[in-house]
């Protein structure tokens, strides 16, 4: 199987690299989203990545990562925005955008020649499409996260787990929320243009979520996250090519089977603990 | 509409990166506040919360904030630590407060997000952002503070396994690590059964007495800030009565903030003493 892999590797080299660069960055990502408890959030925002593609289909302008990137991140500053007592919650923001997203990007192509095909295979991801500028993009970025997320750990544990102490103590919590905000919506509207849905949700929330179950510290989850990312990524690569499946789907089936097992590691561990 | 930082007189006042937790000389009269307020008003959009506040906080001082909710404990709180500015007036800070690294905040309870998974250890060294110490000095804060908390044995334990007296413990443990000329402390009681609060309450005294670390302590219990503060703040009707506590708990600044009759007794000991008074009890009982 790896030597079949291995003999894939000059044809689909970009892809591949995409998948694993793509994929690195999203679980950077991922640790701040499933930390803060957002993952309803990333699902809004990468639904409204879909509504940017199908808009650019629709208008013919042929920059379908420009748009995936401005409503992702939009959605992203929509959804971080400071919530009113007694007024819109965070909850109905991130169900509006999502069920807009998800239903705006199939009524805006229903009628349009292959418009429906192309939003059903950016759902359903299909990571053979990726070109050498997506990998380029994608590796400047993961190193950029990834340099950020472990100069700036502790205060970025800070910042998801206790805000209040954060901002007395100084830290410009608006800031860093905008920031992430902005990170959160370059990177899922970047990948899922290339990587499609299944396979951006799938790297953003799970590597982070098994991270979540195998660490007892918040800090370590930002190096078993993207390590359980990178791994999982290889293999589920080199399994759909030796048995001729969709990789998108294979990488999220084995993260999804690593979160199973990551439950049961967390189960054992406080049962022995106890 | 403005915060002025003040050069640093402290004699004894060690450096961020000094991991000394030990006893630091009394405040002298010629020292300048750690912080100041004068004739500040603060307000949230046009309505006024406090008016023409007038506040002097020496290092080593203990002061209750003491009054009704809605009163705006919070709000001044808010303001010393420059999350809201004043309408009218100054606050004053002294030079080492301006990158905050010698002020901690206790909050009332642990607001940490519970799906984020933290030990002790890694809980306290998050108090530690923006002070650069090397490993070592890190360390040797951690081990100092998690001994003075007592909760050293509980250094690997996940925060969500241990109890709420515990977890308020290694609460004042996170701001500590900063080695705080100034900590303020939000009802950090509340919530907790009478032996825990007694004994964290023992433990923040001991900070201001025997460490010279100045407190400022938020409350709604008379009795706690009888027994424990050197200083008063009472607030009532937007308006504030400070100063020492003998001078500020008197029966009629006390009955007139919290709209009961409240009895005060100085015993030989030089303690104060407070109790509402019941139309069926016939004098005072010390708390």
């Amino acid at each position: 199987m790896i030597s079949e892999f291995l003999n894939s590797w000059s044809m689909f080299a970009p892809s591949y690299l995409a998948a694993l660069f793509g994929g690195l960055l999203l679980s950077f990502l991922g640790v701040i989203v499933v930390a803060r408890a957002q993952v309803f959030i990333a699902a809004a925002v990468a639904q409204a990545s879909m509504l940017g593609i199908a808009l650019d289909l629709l208008l013919g302008t042929g920059q379908p990562a420009a748009f995936a990137v401005a409503f992702s991140v939009i959605a992203a500053l929509a959804t971080g925005s400071r919530a009113q007592r007694g007024g819109t919650s965070h909850e109905e923001i991130t169900a509006w955008i999502f069920l807009v997203g998800a239903s705006g990007s199939i009524l805006l192509l229903a009628k349009h020649p292959n418009g429906l095909k192309s939003v059903q295979s950016t759902m359903a991801s299909s990571l053979l499409g990726a070109a050498a500028t997506d990998v380029i993009t994608f590796g400047v970025l993961a190193v950029l996260a990834g340099g950020l997320a472990l100069a700036q750990r502790r205060q970025l544990v800070l910042f998801v787990s206790d805000p209040v102490m954060a901002a007395a103590i100084g830290m410009r919590v608006g800031a860093w929320s905008l920031g992430l905000a902005v990170a959160l919506g370059l990177g899922t509207g970047l990948v899922i243009r290339s990587s499609g849905l299944l396979f951006t949700f799938g790297c953003l929330v799970l590597p982070a979520l098994v991270a979540k179950n195998l660490c007892r510290e918040a800090g370590t989850m930002f190096l078993v996250a993207p390590g359980v990312c990178l791994a999982s990524v290889l293999a589920g690569l080199m399994l759909a090519n030796y048995h001729d499946y969709p990789p998108g789907q294979v990488i999220v089936t084995v993260l999804a089977a690593l979160l199973v097992g990551a439950w049961g590691w967390r189960e054992f561990r406080l049962r022995f603990s106890a | 509409m403005s915060t002025r930082t003040d050069q640093l007189l402290a004699t004894g006042a060690a450096t961020p990166a000094s991991v000394n937790l030990g006893t630091v000389p009394p405040s002298t009269a010629s020292e300048k506040p750690v912080l100041s307020a004068e004739q500040v008003t603060l307000a949230y959009g046009r309505r006024i919360v406090l008016s023409e506040v007038n506040l002097a906080i020496q290092r080593g001082e203990f002061w209750a904030f003491l009054g009704p909710n809605g009163e705006g404990k919070s709000t001044l709180i808010k303001a010393l630590l420059g999350a809201i500015q004043p309408m009218r007036g100054k606050i004053f800070l002294r030079a080492d407060f301006q990158q905050r690294t010698r002020l901690a905040l206790v909050p009332q309870e642990c607001e940490v997000n519970p799906s984020v998974p933290t030990t002790v250890r890694e809980f306290v060294l998050g108090g530690l952002v923006g002070i650069s110490l090397n490993g070592t000095q890190q360390d040797a804060r951690l081990r100092g503070v998690l001994d003075l908390m007592t909760v050293s044995h509980l250094r690997e334990r996940s925060l969500w396994t241990l109890s709420g007296g515990q977890r308020q413990r290694a609460l004042v443990a996170r701001a500590l690590i900063r080695d705080p000329l100034l900590l303020i402390v939000d009802e950090p009681t509340a919530g907790l059964d009478l032996a825990a609060a007694a004994s964290l309450l023992d433990a923040i005294t001991s900070l201001s007495r025997d460490k010279g670390i100045t407190i400022v302590f938020v409350t709604h219990d008379l009795g706690i800030a009888a027994q424990h503060a050197t200083h008063a703040a009472l607030f009532r009707g937007g308006k504030l009565t400070a100063g020492p506590l003998k001078e500020v708990f008197t029966p009629a600044n006390l009955s007139r903030t919290f709209g009961v009759p409240v009895g005060v007794h100085h015993d030989d000991h030089g303690c104060v003493h407070v109790a509402v008074e019941h139309p069926s009890a016939a004098s005072p009982s010390p708390q």
